[in-house]
């Protein structure tokens, strides 16, 4: 371990030669950053990573019923389980998408769960990603290199081998293909996750093709090669947002889609990975609710707990939000990667009570949760070890089975003060381990 | 019941010639309990390739692409339409219609248009939601202009209020929010009219257990002068034509429609006339 922690500038070298980067924009330009890495790993042991995978796929099985039903029959709504503006007025909610069945009726394929774990020992469940999370492949080529570095830390310490990641993917697409060529599919170099795009490409052995490379007709989709030949597409992973997906049924503006692929999906000519419309799964206010969708799909109990949560939108939540705000974690539903996150600690009573009017005015916006007491973790700034906060995004991937990559990207906060974790926010991340049952 | 004769043709012109021309039409009425069309011709020309579904509302549309050069494309559709009017369609409420969307957010003109609308119109003491529904229909008919050329298909219902006036998609637009912000789900709709000389556009308020449709423009219940083209949450869902192209080029666009009712001892024809 000591040999990683000294390394961790030539790791860190290394990473940056390789193009381990993620772009954020700024003020309207685009800047790519290195995304710091700390050879402190995160440790999962045997025994409380087959509980989190139990949890995992539990959670994720669930929220895949639960898109079934959305776009088909709705019956959790009828049985009065989840009140139905939460469901229809979520951005997520793609009515174009009503009475499609993806192959093999798998809407998310890839799973980011994030969680922290509690001082008590309990892993909680902040949010689920279920449209295109990011970020396996850092740990995973974190670990390649860390191996090369130190070949004796992994001799010593029994971890799981994490580097075959991209067979998941891989495994999950060949399972949903129509028939025809697996594509990943990037809305190119400017993206933030474009380093993430080309290398999975790369190991799941599909094509990498941006938006001008693709085509419908004849309702199949195809991919024109470099020798203009074209390939019959029959599962594309796209790593654009539903509204770009398809500019003849969502954005009209959007030059990065392409045009009638919606078609060819409805007519299950095309896998879509992850499926449009699952926005409305992974919704802040939705969250609330996978806890009963698990009782109701599925007829167990949840193994895993969500942070406790609190829907202004219930008259006896708003009262106890309104009354403890100051307490309280505020998440505006339809921000993502961090934006929208407001500590009520932080608010001059001023905005405070801004703050309470627009709950008030708006009570479907918000979601309120009890600041979680996380476990810190040790980070090395300079020779010093210092404790931050961190989260874990656990991948879960479903196919022919669902399950668990035995790994995970864990994101920590560089700045002492702050809960906000996200790569977008300027957080660095380690490598997590989850160890082999025999110990050495 | 009538039968009415329709026909509806679309020319658009490219000032130079354009490619990788992508589109989605609604432009093909479908069959319901209020209509029954036969297609005699329905034709989109230039294409590569067409095909036909129905879309996540549950409308006909036609997809394809036109990949080489033109400086034209168009479409026609011509048929016969067996129409009953003024029926409740039994069918189950999707939820969508009762919540606003794009064109229909509840801002503060909605708000107090559908105050004042429900006050003044004495929809407040009409029994039915129907009854209501006409009230405020009317009470929209006789406070909103018809001016065409001031709104135009980016306008919102909120828009449209604020300016007092507009054309057929913004009295279907304030009518939709007015009724869904009163609690009585509603949709959009795109459709052909006898006498018309454009599509036009009204709204389906959902009512004991069905669709109902009403004519805000026209201050009318929907008979059977009209045929529906295709419906959603607002405009946004249902457009009767989108395309994207390639190229640098000025598009003018001309529609043709007619509407035709064929008597059914004779062969004279009635023809209406209205504003849409």
């Amino acid at each position: 371990m000591r040999e990683l922690i000294e390394h961790t500038e030539g790791i860190n070298r290394l990473m940056a030669r390789y193009g381990v980067k993620f772009g954020i924009y700024k003020n309207g330009e685009f800047h790519e950053q290195l995304f710091p890495f700390d050879a402190i790993p995160r440790v999962i042991t045997h025994e409380d990573f087959q509980q989190l995978e139990k949890g995992l796929i539990q959670r994720v099985d669930a929220l895949n019923l639960f898109l079934n039903d959305i776009y088909g029959e709705k019956k959790i709504i009828h049985d009065g389980v989840i009140p139905e503006e939460f469901v229809f007025i979520s951005s997520g909610y793609l009515p174009q998408c009503e009475g499609i069945i993806p192959p093999k009726k798998i809407y998310s394929h890839i799973s980011g769960i994030d969680l922290v774990l509690g001082k008590d020992g309990e892993w909680y469940i902040l949010e689920d990603n279920l449209r295109i999370p990011s970020g396996a492949s850092y740990p995973m080529i974190a670990r390649e290199i860390c191996r090369r570095v130190s070949p004796a830390t992994f001799g010593n310490n029994s971890v799981v081998d994490n580097r075959n990641y991209a067979d998941m993917p891989k495994e999950t697409m060949e399972w949903v293909n129509t028939g025809g060529i697996p594509v990943i599919m990037t809305p190119g170099r400017y993206n933030a996750a474009y380093f993430e795009h080309s290398y999975l490409a790369e190991r799941t052995g599909s094509a990498l093709a941006s938006c001008t490379d693709l085509f419908v007709e004849d309702n199949h989709l195809y991919y024109r090669d470099y020798r203009d030949r074209k390939q019959k597409v029959g599962v594309i992973y796209r790593r654009i947002s539903d509204d770009y997906l398809d500019p003849m049924t969502f954005l009209p503006e959007s030059l990065i889609g392409i045009p009638n692929i919606m078609d060819v999906y409805r007519s299950g000519n095309v896998a879509i990975v992850n499926a449009p419309g699952n926005g409305v799964a992974d919704d802040k206010g939705i969250y609330y609710f996978v806890p009963k969708m698990i009782r109701y799909y599925l007829d167990q109990e949840p193994i895993l707990k969500n942070a406790p949560t609190y829907l202004p939108f219930y008259e006896e939540d708003r009262k106890y939000v309104l009354d403890h705000l100051e307490n309280l974690v505020i998440k505006d539903v339809a921000e993502a990667g961090g934006y929208g996150v407001i500590f009520g600690n932080e608010l001059s009573s001023e905005k405070l009570s801004e703050m309470k009017r627009l709950i008030e005015k708006e009570s479907r916006r918000f979601i309120a949760q009890e600041v979680i007491d996380f476990q810190d973790m040790e980070v090395m700034d300079g020779d010093e070890k210092v404790l931050r906060k961190a989260d874990l995004r656990a991948f879960v991937l479903s196919g022919e089975t669902t399950r668990v990559w035995p790994s995970g990207l864990t994101r920590f906060s560089r700045n002492a003060d702050s809960f906000v974790v996200n790569s977008s926010q300027g957080g660095g991340f380690k490598d997590t381990w989850v160890l082999s049952q025999w110990k050495k | 019941m009538r039968k009415l004769k329709f026909e509806y043709s679309m020319e658009l012109k490219f000032s130079s010639p354009v490619n990788s021309h992508y589109f989605a039409l609604r432009c093909v009425p479908g069959d319901s309990l209020r209509q029954k069309i036969t297609l005699d011709v329905c034709r989109v020309a230039p294409a590569d390739y067409t095909s036909m579904d129905r879309d996540g509302f549950g409308n006909l549309k036609i997809s394809g692409c036109c990949g080489d050069y033109h400086d034209t494309f168009g479409y026609s559709v011509r048929g016969l339409a067996v129409t009953e009017g003024m029926i409740v369609q039994k069918c189950p409420l999707h939820p969508m219609y009762r919540y606003p969307s794009k064109y229909t957010q509840y801002e503060p003109e909605v708000r107090a248009f559908t105050k004042t609308a429900w006050k003044e119109s004495g929809a407040n003491s009409a029994e039915t939601d129907l009854e209501k529904a006409v009230r405020v229909m009317d009470y929209l008919y006789h406070h909103f202009l018809y001016i065409p050329g001031v709104t135009d298909i980016r306008t919102t219902a909120a828009d449209a209020l604020r300016l007092g006036r507009g054309v057929c998609q913004d009295y279907a637009h304030i009518m939709t929010a007015v009724m869904r912000c009163a609690g009585i789900p509603a949709r959009y709709v795109n459709g052909l009219m006898i006498g018309e000389g454009a599509t036009h556009a009204w709204v389906e308020i959902y009512t004991d257990g069905g669709w109902y449709g009403l004519d805000p423009t026209n201050n009318l219940h929907v008979d059977d002068y009209y045929i529906k083209l295709a419906h959603g949450r607002d405009y946004g869902d249902c457009e009767v034509d989108r395309g994207i192209f390639r190229g640098n080029a000025v598009q003018r666009q001309k529609i043709y429609v007619n509407v035709e009712e064929i008597s059914n001892d004779r062969d004279s024809c009635v023809n209406g006339t209205s504003r849409g």
